[in-house]
């Protein structure tokens, strides 16, 4: 039994759930600043629970807003140099992404609201508290990534710094999930073609490997397909 | 409220605990988030600059703050006192053995949200509607939280920029909660001006609003204005400002049972900035 959790009702938790969604989608901040009731009653809620919610029009508001999405950018610029401007070259540094259409997207999404599409924390508290992997999973899912119509290019660079991240963690990480990349990771350059792997050795160098029987050394080795990692997988495999 | 300081001290004796908790002058600290800061800890513990050490549990499980050989206080970012859905054990058992582990006299905390449901966090803590509503969630969460740690909670309030709710400001909120679930108070400076600055409020307002017998450590950082607007920010890769210095130096006076002045600064800001800031701090906290 969990002794932590709060007894508290639907109507208090779906007004936390619209308040922070107010703050990260922008989505919601256009529909709710032009019809607030109707948003409102999505939730569950009331005219009544207007007074509980933020103006989103003002400065202020948005001033808040701002701050918070340059802290998630500078989380996914520092991890994703390599494929931020593979997806929009106008993406330079943390600002340029914080202001962008495609970081909006992903704010918007159910890989940023829902824990259950992340990864666990390297430090073992479980999923949803960390946007590396969030993000990474997005755009996997979204650019068709591991599928036979995404971008070779794309999928080069995403894998390269979505794997150098777990990679790093599984060298000290307390979480079980992280000790699995500790040989490496590696992915079919081209999909659904084993001729060509790429595989992204632990010391971060990334080697290419063609022959026909590759696929089944690596996987000998204990390193892991790229392909493969989705929250389902971290789930099952711990 | 020196009963508060009293149920604190209670619990210091009954733990023997090493931290050296003497009252005034406060001991004078800095924040600790990984081990790339452990060279800095260093120089300024050999400079007498130092007391102690303030983890951000919980923490990678291959750094070794204890390398430091420094008395230590816990705090965590990673607990939302203000969540409707409650506190996630997995976080709170973590911050629990760091805090034991390390005799921490007490253990700093959020009143935020960190996130739209049970777990997980989007970043920076954020303000819910300061409003009785949430005032009984929190109080409600620390309670439970000190039950499940054994030790007090001291909380801390983020910065705002849109204040929304029925109390006339967050810190008629804070002394609310604090008052009506025992617990004590880490007055963040750094984010009280922002606030003030970012709601219209004069520099040192609502001040009058807290029992200031329950503060038991201030946090100071730098601060900044906005790029492209008139709004402030916490800035931790800066110093403490003389006039934020001057402030420290006015409170250290008139609360009574400070403990603790704890420096936030980046591991990544200048490290030869984290000793000035240092010294400025502790000549600012022990000015007569």
């Amino acid at each position: 039994m969990n002794t932590l959790a709060t007894p508290f009702g639907e109507s208090i938790r779906q007004i936390q759930r619209l308040y922070v969604r107010l703050l990260f989608c922008k989505q919601y901040r256009v529909r709710y600043a032009s019809d607030p009731d109707r948003v409102l009653q999505k939730f569950g809620l009331t005219s009544a629970y207007r007074s509980f919610m933020p103006n989103v029009s003002t400065d202020s508001f948005l001033a808040e807003v701002n701050g918070r999405r340059i802290g998630v950018a500078r989380e996914v610029f520092d991890q994703f140099r390599r494929t931020l401007p593979l997806l929009d070259p106008h993406i330079t540094n943390v600002t340029s992404l914080a202001v962008s259409e495609l970081f909006s997207d992903f704010l918007s999404s159910d890989y940023f609201f829902q824990a259950e599409n992340s990864l666990p924390h390297p430090y073992g508290i479980g999923r949803g508290y960390e946007n590396v992997s969030k993000f990474a999973l997005w755009i996997k899912h979204s650019r068709h990534v591991s599928s036979s119509n995404g971008d070779p290019s794309l999928r080069r660079s995403l894998y390269t710094d979505f794997g150098s991240y777990l990679v790093l963690h599984s060298r000290h990480s307390s979480e079980v999930f992280f000790s699995r990349f500790s040989s490496g990771a590696y992915w079919n350059e081209i999909h659904d073609s084993p001729a060509s792997l790429l595989i992204l050795t632990p010391y971060f160098r990334l080697v290419r490997v063609s022959s026909e029987s590759a696929t089944e050394k690596v996987v000998a080795m204990g390193i892991v397909d790229l392909d493969t990692i989705d929250p389902l997988w971290s789930h099952l495999k711990q | 409220m020196a009963c508060i300081a009293s149920i604190a001290i209670g619990y210091l004796l009954t733990m023997q605990t090493p931290f050296p908790f003497t009252g005034h002058p406060p001991l004078i600290g800095a924040r600790w988030d990984d081990g790339s800061q452990n060279a800095r800890f260093l120089v300024a513990k050999s400079l007498g600059l130092i007391d102690f050490v303030e983890i951000n549990f919980p923490v990678s499980p291959s750094e070794s703050p204890s390398e430091l050989g420094l008395p230590v206080i816990a705090h965590t970012s990673n607990n939302p006192l203000c969540s409707a859905f409650g506190v996630d054990p997995a976080v709170a058992a973590l911050v629990r053995q760091g805090a034991h582990e390390f005799a921490s006299p007490w253990i700093g905390e959020h009143l935020a949200w960190l996130s739209d449901g049970p777990v997980g966090s989007m970043g920076y803590v954020m303000n819910p509607p300061f409003c009785t509503e949430f005032k009984d969630v929190a109080v409600e969460n620390t309670k439970r939280l000190m039950s499940y740690y054994g030790l007090p909670v001291a909380l801390e309030l983020g910065p705002v920029y849109s204040f929304s709710g029925s109390y006339e400001s967050e810190l008629h909120f804070l002394d609310a909660v604090a008052r009506e679930a025992g617990s004590l108070i880490i007055f963040d400076v750094s984010h009280w001006l922002i606030s003030n600055n970012n709601c219209g409020r004069p520099e040192r307002f609502g001040l009058d609003a807290l029992d200031l017998s329950r503060v038991v450590e201030l946090h100071v950082a730098g601060i900044r204005p906005s790029d492209n607007s008139g709004y402030w920010h916490d800035a931790h890769a800066l110093p403490p400002s003389a006039s934020t210095l001057e402030i420290v130096s006015d409170l250290v006076k008139i609360l009574p049972n400070l403990r603790a002045v704890t420096l936030e600064h980046n591991a990544d800001a200048p490290p030869e900035e984290f000793i000035s800031a240092l010294r400025d701090l502790r000549n600012a906290a022990t000015r007569q």
